[in-house]
């Protein structure tokens, strides 16, 4: 890629953006793009550096960044500005336009002129032009064969980025890709690895409970364990919940067992265990 | 690679999935017992399959230790073979070592139960026999041992439901166990320790694991003895 990356002869750039020098901010963002992969990170923030760090570095006037959930349903993640996010929210609300074709079949989408898209686009066309948008390229954010979503870059020139600015943008977002879906991947896992110790502990919690009550109160574990259910429910209370606080000592046998002259000491005739 | 005789393997992961998760394995692979137990810390243990009473003690007795090959392959994720159980010196786990020669079990196999990167429980495999496990048996185990983690886990969390609704079967023994016994007196120990020394969970818990260690009973049973109320821990003994 580096090869490609220093023939930048497109006059469009000018001169403060030479070959070397733009090779060099786009290898130093796609590592701090990287770097996200490497431990916690904000996702929000690697998003808006997408969007900035392609404004900065692409032949683009405006960014945005839409982004499925695991539903399907799209959400502007990031844009340069307020008005871009609402050319990208239009797309979603309609489902209709570029950054939304992008996202759908997977495939980057090029809009040399949004005047001549008024009859395929009546409502996206005329508020890209009003913002002084002329052009659309849009990169899926895929990966393998599942696109999770689309960097759109928008021009204020009609025409099309040039081959090496599609390549450099298609590099951003891949590298974005992979830094959302291992996010993603490793949240999935603490939610699963909490709900399971949870699963695993709230039996344990409910024995402990039981045994507290059944010790405090002389009673059975069948009777201790009745009093805790009368009490979840009559107080509209999750049993694990009671059992925690039980366990955890925030809350004291008293104040589960009736009283202490309801419960019948059974020391003197051992009761069968639970 | 080992060939997998997919028929049978079919038929016990389908066996797995519908009944008990120990006695699908046992047919399938060349060993004399299978266990399974959930584990998420040394109070969160618990079996819910043993096809013997060898393979529910090597469980139990690794509970009660807090040591073992079974704790090893929970917490490095990775399968631990102990050819042989009977060899003089075991430094990673002394205690289990001479506790296990009281079995009949001579060599130990312990298989994380593992989705993704979430483990749930350990599958022990033991056997009368010294030696290690061929390559196609180990193999064997590695696929089954994929099916019963995703199949633990799913009846685990699915389960879980059920009790945080307070439902017929909170409090209960859980549905996916299907050994008889269980670990639930400890838990009911442990909480009649709480209220009768005035101590947190831990310490409670620690408390009766002490004692069975000093009278050289299992904790399940000084556990018994309490919920009985035929064993009253004091606080200073």
């Amino acid at each position: 890629m580096a090869t490609q990356l220093r023939n930048y002869g497109d006059a469009d750039y000018g001169e403060a953006m030479s070959g070397p020098t733009r090779e060099a901010r786009l290898v130093e963002a796609l590592v701090t793009l990287a770097d996200t992969l490497v431990g916690g990170y904000d996702l929000v923030e690697l998003m808006h550096y997408l969007v900035d760090v392609s404004v900065e570095l692409l032949d683009a006037a405006a960014a945005g960044l839409v982004l499925a959930d695991g539903n399907g349903q799209l959400d502007v993640l990031a844009s340069t500005s307020e008005d871009t996010e609402l050319l990208e929210m239009l797309q979603i609300r309609t489902g209709r336009g570029p950054c939304h074709d992008c996202y759908t079949t997977g495939e980057a989408q090029t809009i040399r002129d949004v005047a001549a898209e008024a009859v395929r686009w009546p409502q996206f066309a005329p508020l890209a032009l009003e913002q002084g948008l002329r052009s659309v390229h849009a990169v899926p954010m895929r990966h393998r064969e599942r696109t999770i979503g689309a960097l759109n870059l928008f021009r204020s020139e009609p025409g099309e980025l040039t081959e090496a600015d599609r390549r450099a943008a298609q590099a951003l977002a891949d590298v974005a890709t992979i830094g959302i879906l291992h996010q993603r991947a490793a949240r999935e896992t603490t939610e699963l690895n909490e709900q399971l110790e949870f699963a695993l502990a709230s039996r344990v919690v409910i024995e402990q409970a039981k045994g507290i009550l059944a010790q405090y109160g002389g009673l059975t574990m069948d009777e201790a364990f009745n009093h805790l259910r009368r009490y979840a429910r009559g107080h509209r209370l999750a049993l694990t919940g009671i059992a925690h606080e039980l366990v955890d000592r925030q809350r004291t046998p008293a104040e589960i067992l009736p009283s202490r002259a309801d419960a019948q000491p059974r020391k003197a005739n051992p009761p069968r265990g639970g | 690679m080992p060939r997998v005789d997919w028929p049978e393997m079919r038929r016990a992961l389908g066996a797995i999935r519908e009944g008990p998760l120990c006695e699908p394995c046992l047919r399938l692979l060349p060993v004399s017992g299978v266990a399974v137990s959930t584990l998420s810390g040394p109070i969160h243990t618990d079996t819910v399959c043993a096809t013997d009473d060898t393979a529910f003690a090597i469980e139990e007795m690794q509970f009660d230790l807090g040591e073992g090959p079974t704790w090893e392959a929970f917490a490095s994720l990775r399968p631990v073979s102990v050819p042989d159980l009977r060899m003089p010196d075991q430094p990673r786990w002394p205690l289990f070592a001479e506790a296990v020669r009281k079995t009949r079990a001579r060599a130990l196999f312990a298989y994380p139960l593992t989705v993704g990167a979430t483990a749930v429980g350990v599958m022990d495999l033991y056997r009368s026999t010294p030696g290690l496990l061929d390559g196609q048996a180990e193999h064997d185990a590695r696929i089954l041992a994929r099916t019963v983690a995703a199949e633990l886990l799913n009846r685990v969390l699915s389960a879980e439901d059920v009790d945080l609704m307070g439902g017929a079967n909170a409090g209960r023994p859980s549905p996916w166990r299907d050994h008889p016994q269980d670990r639930r007196a400890i838990h009911q120990a442990t909480g009649m320790l709480m209220a009768q020394l005035d101590l947190p969970v831990g310490a409670a818990f620690a408390r009766l694991r002490g004692h069975a260690f000093a009278a050289g009973v299992t904790v399940a049973d000084a556990a018994a003895a309490v919920v009985a109320r035929s064993l009253v821990l004091n606080v200073d003994c």
